[in-house]
């Protein structure tokens, strides 16, 4: 008999013994009950425990239905027999019922059920339920130890309410969780409260019956290579449901994922069952799904990673410079944010070599203890962990978040926290860039997606996916803000030699034009800021480490220095991970003598006259279905030829030419997926000026960037802020003396 | 195009910048803007209006009277919560409730707010709820970069009844939290226009 059939039965018999329990409630105004229910079945989602698809789709049918009795009298017909108990609130006490039969769980495990709640005198207080039986057991009393088997949590977190909403009719969630294997019972209370602190509230009960199920340790065997791995599992049983349960995580597995990182001989206990495993360890790896059968034995399971692509193997080492221990969807109860070790695991469960992880306004006292000015003693090579600092929620924040890597000191002079540091961003590049860091902006296009105007004169020159395009963003954000001024800038570097004060853009992570709009203009400046990849994790988004990546390539051993010196060189390709884009040279048509390979020697081909220059790269990419996907040379921001590439994920050597009559920078893309870093054509020894509307396009920002970080400028930085400012918009004002207007390929 | 600044050291928090309103200020302005846009206040909120014209006492009367709680972090993640103003309309009639916005970034950003119909299929935009942040003369939709600000929020729902709508908030694209803390879902009470007092 198929499971999904068996499950149906399971539902419908159960359905037909539950509604002779429960009370029903006859009318409910249909649309405000299927909103809750909607938020109802979105709650479950997200903490792991779905409803069936089949309960699923048929809510989802009944918002067709406009009759308010029908869609009452479905919903409670689909869900009263997911209900652990119905608490009717009519009475001045509350009336608990339960489910007449035996509910199970599993021992040292959490389940998740409904509570059904009929209301018809509209209460909205709190609803308390609680257990004797689910009473602390440090200092109970000797005899009640044995009673206290059980764990309970209601779940009242987004998008669900901790209030009773007032409607005739609402589900709520109620965690459960047994100490103990076999039969038990557990008395379950109900009250409405108007505050937490309320002892006095009327309350109901009822003795409940249940038996758990003993769990089953489940091993992992991970290899990658034949070697001993971490890899990335999602384990859910026949009914969607998540395990671990995600709700009741703590470090190393985090609450905001489905999926939890195991490495050979590390376990799960799961109660017996069947379920799905969807295991995968990075975009290099090939994802695949297992079926795992779970008795009462321990059981094993083995996942050997098969690859598309191993970019280390060519020396290309995937990074994440923009991560986070604490802070956005890291919890700061128990601990505050997590610890090295669990940042660790995650890396290498993504195959991510090296993780940025920065300390930031949360937490930030707690945090900076592991910042040691080295890569962190948990690092297992070739997996590299290194704590540094993002200027964000404090300093020069407002005018854009900094990512500061590879310092040596992490705390700016004159304190030892975060609130004494500057307000312009570029005195913390002068700071960060004297100890040797390697800096730039982070979440770039936060700022620049609202626009507030064009340049004037550049209809029809915005290339294909809008890049480059002339809109005058708003700079009302706090990505590459500060951004336009502080790449006109040098400062001392450690030795004093002056030095850019920004060397690389962020990007992967934010809106893909604007981010990579700012780095074409800043580009076609002659600003030779390289670009690198970053997911922000957990902010911009909690899904995973490493979903935005700079991949850099050191030869010979991994080193945390030598992979973010190369970063800073160019001497890389930033990528999501499905697509790869290696060893880009660049020589003289028919001068394979003077060949220059991408990040080598300042990425500079020098050419006398008016050249055809022959471009070329290793690159590769993975979709599913092999489509073809186009590959494109960019030649000062616009495309100047193009070739298609199967997705396949075979390596294949591609050729482009370009005809360049001035110096330029070219560079190879595919959108939104990947871009390499530039290299630099000089033509007759003059600076790369191809874009006079560039340059006007920056000046543009310099002004309305002043007009909106002003004000964040504490007041004694201001008169250092404005000669920075008065910097920028002299540079930019000499480059459109100097530079040609923007000859855009037909 | 070489400029080296020297170091600087600071040794105070990030004051406050002056020419920005202060939370007093900014309720005030967002009840001149609710009587600008000729919009009925609730009944309690118009009589601690009437009862005092100072400041204090005006931020707490609109900080008690907030719909919705706006939390922009560091990082520009907008946050969104109810608030402890009661969400009841009169039926057919635009109504004024305010959005408490604290801005611990200073974005200066437009707020805008999204509704969502949870109960219909696949989710639209309600065609049964007129909202909108105002921006009109004396009051902008933009926030002012402020820690604290106040925006006014208009609903209006045609039809009696109970509706629960999902409301969302971005300070531009890409910046609302994750994980539903973006949005927050609102049951609105609408009363029919004969049943209703002159009040909340």
């Amino acid at each position: 008999m198929p499971i999904r059939f068996v499950i149906v039965l399971s539902v419908l018999c159960s359905a037909a013994l539950a509604q002779e329990q429960f009370p029903r409630v006859e009318t409910v105004e249909r649309q405000p009950l299927l909103s809750q229910v909607t938020r109802l079945d979105e709650a479950l989602q997200a903490i792991g425990s779905p409803l069936d698809a089949e309960v699923h789709a048929a809510l989802e049918r009944l918002k067709s239905l406009a009759d308010d009795k029908a869609v009452a009298a479905e919903v409670q017909t689909l869900l009263d027999p997911l209900c652990l108990v119905a608490i009717d609130l009519s009475g001045e006490t509350p009336k608990v019922t339960g489910p007449g039969k035996t509910s199970e769980l599993f021992a040292e495990g959490w389940r998740a059920f409904l509570v059904k709640v009929v209301n018809p005198e509209g209460a909205t207080g709190g609803l308390r339920i609680d257990s004797p039986n689910a009473a602390p057991v440090p200092r109970s009393p000797a005899d009640a130890v044995e009673s206290r088997w059980l764990g309970l949590e209601s779940y009242e977190g987004q998008p669900l309410r901790t209030k009773l909403s007032g409607l005739p009719l609402e589900y709520r969630i109620v965690q459960l969780y047994s100490r103990d294997v076999g039969e038990r019972s557990a008395t379950l209370t109900a009250a409405v409260v108007e505050s937490d602190e309320q002892k006095d509230a009327p309350s109901g009960s009822a003795d409940l019956k249940f038996k758990a199920v003993a769990s089953t340790p489940v091993s992992f065997a991970v290899t990658d290579g034949g070697e001993p791995a971490m890899a990335a599992f999602e384990i859910r049983d026949a009914l969607g449901r998540v395990y671990p349960l995600q709700s009741k995580r703590l470090a190393p597995d985090f609450f905001f994922h489905p999926q939890v990182y195991r490495a050979t001989g590390e376990t799960v206990q799961l109660p017996p069952g069947s379920y799905t495993v969807r295991c995968s360890r990075g975009p290099e790896s090939i994802h695949e799904t297992q079926s795992l059968v779970v008795e009462d034995r321990p059981v094993t399971l083995t996942y050997d990673v098969k690859r598309w692509i191993d970019t280390a193997k060519l020396n290309y080492w995937s990074g994440d410079h923009h991560i986070h221990a604490a802070g956005c969807q890291h919890y700061d109860k128990p601990t505050e944010g997590v610890l090295p070790a669990d940042m660790l695991r995650h890396c290498k469960g993504e195959d991510l070599k090296v993780g940025c992880c920065l300390t930031w306004g949360p937490c930030f006292d707690f945090q900076k203890q592991f910042f040691t000015g080295k890569t962190d003693d948990v690092s297992e090579y070739p997996y590299l962990l290194r704590y540094d600092i993002e200027v964000s929620g404090f300093g020069s924040h407002n005018s854009g978040h900094l990512n500061l890597l590879k310092l040596k000191d992490q705390i700016y002079p004159g304190g030892d926290s975060k609130l004494h540091w500057p307000t312009l961003g570029l005195n913390t590049l002068t700071w960060a860039k004297s100890q040797g860091a390697v800096c730039g902006p982070a979440h770039s296009a936060a700022g620049l997606t609202r626009t507030v105007g064009r340049l004037e004169g550049t209809d029809g020159l915005d290339g294909p996916h809008r890049l480059p395009n002339y809109d005058i963003p708003a700079y009302d954000g706090i990505g590459a803000n500060e951004f336009i001024v502080d790449i006109t800038h040098e400062v001392p570097g450690p030795e004093g030699k002056l030095v850019p004060a920004v060397d690389f853009i962020s990007t992967m992570n934010t809106d893909r034009v604007a981010e990579w709009n700012m780095w074409y203009h800043a580009l076609n400046c002659g600003y030779r800021v390289k670009a690198s990849g970053e997911t922000d994790f957990p902010c911009i988004t909690g899904e995973r480490v490493g979903i935005g990546r700079v991949y850099a390539k050191v030869d010979g051993r991994l080193e945390f220095d030598r992979w973010v010196e190369a970063l800073a060189a160019g001497r890389s390709y930033v990528s999501d991970g499905s697509c790869h884009l290696m060893n880009m040279t660049a020589e003289p048509a028919g001068d394979a003598s003077r060949k220059v390979s991408l990040g080598e020697n300042g990425s500079e081909l020098r050419t006398v006259g008016p050249s055809s220059v022959k471009v070329r790269v290793t690159a590769a990419a993975f979709r599913e279905g092999s489509p073809s996907l186009p590959v494109e040379l960019i030649v000062n921001g616009y495309v100047a030829d193009q070739q298609d590439l199967v997705a396949d994920g075979t390596p294949r050597d591609l050729e482009f030419d370009a005809q360049l009559d001035r110096s330029s920078w070219v560079a190879v893309r595919v959108f939104p997926h990947a871009h390499t870093n530039p290299i630099f054509a000089i033509v007759d020894g003059k600076p790369i000026r191809p874009s006079k509307e560039s340059a006007e396009w920056c000046l543009k920002g310099v002004e309305q960037c002043w007009s909106q970080k002003l004000r964040t400028y504490r007041e004694e930085e201001r008169e250092g802020a404005k000669t920075a400012y008065d910097h920028a918009r002299e540079a930019y004002q000499q480059i459109i003396a100097e530079a040609e207007p923007t000859a855009r390929p037909e | 195009m070489t400029h080296a600044l020297p170091f600087v050291c600071f040794f105070v928090a990030a004051a406050p910048v002056s020419e920005l309103p202060t939370p007093a200020e900014s309720a005030r302005r967002v009840v001149d803007a609710a009587k600008a846009e000729k919009a009925p206040l609730p009944e309690e909120l118009s009589v601690k209006l009437a009862a005092s014209d100072d400041p204090r006492d005006v931020w707490l009367a609109v900080a008690a009277h907030t719909l919705i709680e706006v939390e922009i972090n560091p990082e520009m993640r907008v946050k969104v919560a109810a608030g402890p103003a009661k969400p009841t309309l009169t039926a057919g009639r635009t109504m004024p409730f305010f959005v408490r916005v604290e801005n611990r970034c200073g974005a200066t950003a437009r707020l805008a707010v999204t509704a969502t119909d949870l109960a219909s299929n696949n989710a639209e935009t309600p065609d049964w709820l007129d909202v909108e942040i105002v921006n009109a003369k004396g009051h902008s939709d933009r926030l002012s970069g402020a820690p604290i600000d106040y925006k006014l929020l208009m609903c209006r729902i045609a039809e009696p009844g109970r509706r629960e709508v999902r409301l969302g908030f971005d300070a531009g694209q890409g910046t609302q939290d994750l994980g539903f803390r973006g949005v927050t879902d609102i049951l609105f009470h609408v009363r029919k226009e004969d049943a209703a007092p002159s009040g909340d």
